[in-house]
């Protein structure tokens, strides 16, 4: 039974690798959204496909990245996307290790600079990294030769977690999601979700609203292509996807809203509120959800909430992310700092 | 419901640029029917000849006391007071004990005026919790109560990041913002308008500026949010100039100043003491001629009393421990009369529409005009009668008027709120 596994596992894993020759994305970090084009998104999709009875089957531990070295950065506090690279870069066969920013030297006094210029002198193949502070994943890349992937930094973006909402919502939706009515819910303002799910909705064509008061709007929403609607029921009128983001409670959210209990009174997606919606409307939530606040329980728990599917997905985006840049090092030019 | 018919009337309604003798007929609750010689059978026949017919006033600002200090006013006492001064809706600031920034004191207030009111009753909520100025109150389930706007009446919020936020959030729920302009770091601990008389009388002034500034800190609030704001008890020249040129710029801003700041100077402060002891100070005769300059050209579009009320022994004490505030209801038009209408600064009807429509209108109240299908809120007075101010015959509990003593024109003969008589001499 096991070698008949092993078996099936190896010729996956040989289309698998073949598919992943064909093509290497040509940014050399995943910063941003913008770093992708859209053809590139489009085969990382097809991609993700072939991986997800993979990463279903009993045998999930591949060779692909024999070898290799993943560091995961966090800065800040995760469960779903840290467990996820840690587990599909285990799954790839690459030595993993976690770093955060408490157990790190930075605690000491050590700077952002310095521990990329110390971590990568061991070097790694690739490091996944989150930061509260916006712009500061984009600062790092450029003084490491490892390839670097923006797991969050601070209001600004999440691009796998983008790439994975736009991969659910085409499983659901279908592949052409052009035109499709996007709501976005919630903390405009702080969210790096936001950021990263706009521009990619932006490129595949979505009609996108946020419904959220004016004080957790971005004072110009015309770079993202984005329609502002204060009122939930009349944004979610027609809407063929709802996305749910959580009130950043961490970055001071509740002194924009009079309370929680108000806030979730005016902008929780209940059943009520989803009435509005297409009949065949989804709701997602990058997570953590907070229920009866984000989204009320007699939508998380129906057939219309995709949360658990968004995780998933999460898992094979990120299998297959950690894939396409773990060849970056030996390419990547590494600006030489003036002193 | 008895029907009314108030006969050869002068009806000025601003609202609907009228103003002609007619008769007007009143039923269930709502005007009828207005034309000339009406020959319709009513329950009750009033003859208004000689009088002016006016939609009943609207005050955007007034203190009714209740709930926490019963002692000064209560909402049945208060909503006498109207009546008498011929106001048949009020705003109520929400500086109460407890302070009017949940749903809770709201409804309170909804159902006492329900009871025992003689006049509509709109409560106005708090813009921060408490008036603490730390943060916002919840504005959305305020207006789900039945709040009308949001005000920290009696303080200004003084962080403007906070009122910034407020401003988005009541854009967010298409809420008015009553503003109470006034920068605590420069009026802190004063009793009086800081210049001559308080100079003289060795009373810690309240400098104009100490208005203006924040005047200007909300104007800028308002062109950065796109929302709206109106300010309330307008004293100082500067604000008035500000004001001006934010209503230039097509800004949504709009006004009202008090009786006793369009009639009075700091100089009633030594005449009157503690009865002249208002907020916002009374200021100088520049600052009062800006005033009827601004009344003028409709700058200030609207007058509302800020009606004070205070207990006997708040007033009868030294000038820095006593109570501030006026009361104001029952004097609110004869001021208008005497001291607008009479020196020829207003014509009557441009007086009625700053106590009638245009009230109605920033507030989005449906009130204020005599309309046919409009609430039947009318107000019966005689603008060439005259009497002499009696402090003591005032319904209100607070007797606390620098005007008692003096000769004044225009006396309220009757007031009739939702078709229902509810003062007649």
């Amino acid at each position: 039974m096991l070698t008949c596994l092993k078996k099936i596992n190896i010729t996956m894993n040989n289309s698998l690798l073949k598919e992943l020759e064909k093509f290497s994305p040509t940014a050399s970090d995943l910063i941003s959204i913008e770093d992708l084009k859209k053809s590139e998104i489009e085969n990382i999709f097809n991609l993700v496909e072939k991986t997800e009875n993979l990463l279903k089957g009993e045998m999930k531990k591949t060779f692909l990245l024999k070898g290799k070295t993943q560091l995961n950065f966090f800065m800040e506090n995760s469960t779903r996307t840290r467990t996820s690279f840690e587990l599909a870069g285990k799954n790839l066969g690459a030595d993993t290790i976690n770093i955060s920013a408490s157990a790190s030297s930075m605690s000491k006094g050590e700077s952002l600079l310095d521990t990329a210029v110390t971590l990568d002198s061991m070097q790694p193949d690739i490091i996944v990294m989150r930061t509260p502070s916006s712009g500061a994943v984009k600062y790092f890349a450029k003084n490491v030769h490892a390839a670097v992937i923006n797991a969050g930094d601070g209001c600004n973006e999440h691009p796998s977690q983008a790439l994975l909402d736009l991969y659910t919502m085409q499983k659901f939706h279908g592949k052409n999601l052009k035109g499709k009515k996007l709501v976005i819910v919630g903390d405009i303002l702080h969210s790096r979700v936001f950021g990263s799910l706009a521009r990619a909705a932006k490129l595949f064509g979505l009609n996108t609203i946020v419904t959220t008061p004016h004080t957790l709007i971005r004072p110009d929403l015309s770079y993202f292509n984005v329609t502002h609607e204060p009122n939930i029921e009349k944004a979610l009128k027609d809407a063929d996807i709802i996305y749910s983001l959580r009130l950043q409670t961490e970055r001071a959210s509740l002194s924009y809203v009079p309370s929680i209990r108000e806030y979730s009174k005016t902008y929780i997606i209940n059943a009520a509120r989803l009435k509005f919606a297409n009949p065949n409307a989804i709701v997602m939530h990058a997570g953590p959800v907070i229920r009866e606040v984000d989204i009320h329980t007699n939508v998380l728990e129906t057939e219309h909430s995709l949360v658990p599917h968004q995780v998933f997905s999460g898992y094979c985006i990120r299998f297959v992310l950690l894939n396409l840049f773990a060849n970056k090092r030996k390419l990547k030019k590494v600006d030489s700092r003036p002193f | 419901m008895k029907s009314i018919l108030i006969t050869s009337g002068r009806i000025i309604d601003p609202a609907n640029k009228t103003d002609q003798i007619a008769d007007i007929f009143v039923k269930n609750e709502k005007i009828s029917q207005i034309g000339k010689n009406l020959k319709i059978d009513a329950d009750i026949l009033i003859d208004a000849k000689n009088k002016v017919v006016s939609p009943g006033f609207v005050d955007m600002h007034s203190h009714l006391r209740e709930p926490g200090r019963e002692d000064k006013e209560t909402i049945y006492t208060a909503s006498l007071a109207a009546a008498s001064g011929g106001i048949t809706s009020i705003v109520a600031m929400p500086n109460t004990d407890p302070v009017a920034d949940d749903q809770t004191v709201i409804e309170f207030i909804l159902s006492k005026a329900a009871k025992e009111s003689l006049v509509n009753i709109f409560p106005c909520g708090s813009i921060t919790v408490g008036e603490k100025g730390n943060k916002i109150s919840e504005i959305w389930e305020l207006k789900q109560s039945g709040a009308i706007a949001v005000s920290d009446d009696g303080r200004d919020v003084q962080n403007a990041d906070l009122y910034r936020k407020a401003m988005q959030y009541c854009r967010t729920h298409n809420m008015p913002i009553i503003s109470h302009t006034e920068d605590h770091n420069l009026s802190e601990g004063g009793l009086m308008h800081e210049g001559t008389i308080s100079s003289k009388l060795g009373l810690k002034g309240i400098p104009a500026c100490s208005e203006d500034i924040a005047t200007a800190k909300i104007i800028c609030l308002v062109e950065d949010t796109g929302h709206k704001a109106h300010f309330t008890h307008v004293s100082s020249k500067g604000a008035v100039d500000l004001i001006a040129l934010a209503q230039s710029k097509k800004l949504k801003i709009t006004a009202d100043t008090t009786p006793h700041h369009f009639s009075l100077t700091d100089e009633a402060v030594e005449k009157h003491g503690t009865f002249a002891k208002v907020h916002p100070p009374l200021r100088s005769e520049n600052h009062r001629k800006a005033l009827i300059k601004a009344l003028k050209n409709n700058t200030i579009s609207t007058i509302s009393s800020d009606h004070a009320p205070h207990l006997w022994k708040e007033k009868e004490c030294e000038f820095d421990k006593a109570a501030v505030g006026i009361s104001g209801f029952e004097t609110f038009l004869p001021l208008i009369i005497t001291n607008l209408f009479n020196p020829k600064h207003l014509s009557l009807s441009q007086a009625l529409a700053k106590i009638t429509i245009n009230p109605a209108k920033i507030l989005g109240l449906k009130k204020g005009t005599l309309s046919p299908g409009a609430d039947a809120d009318i107000c019966i007075f005689d603008p060439k009668e005259s009497f002499t101010v009696d402090r003591f015959a005032f319904k209100s509990k607070g007797k606390n008027s620098p005007f008692h003593g003096m000769k004044v024109f225009g006396k309220v003969h009757k007031t009739i709120v939702n078709g229902e008589i509810r003062i007649t001499d």
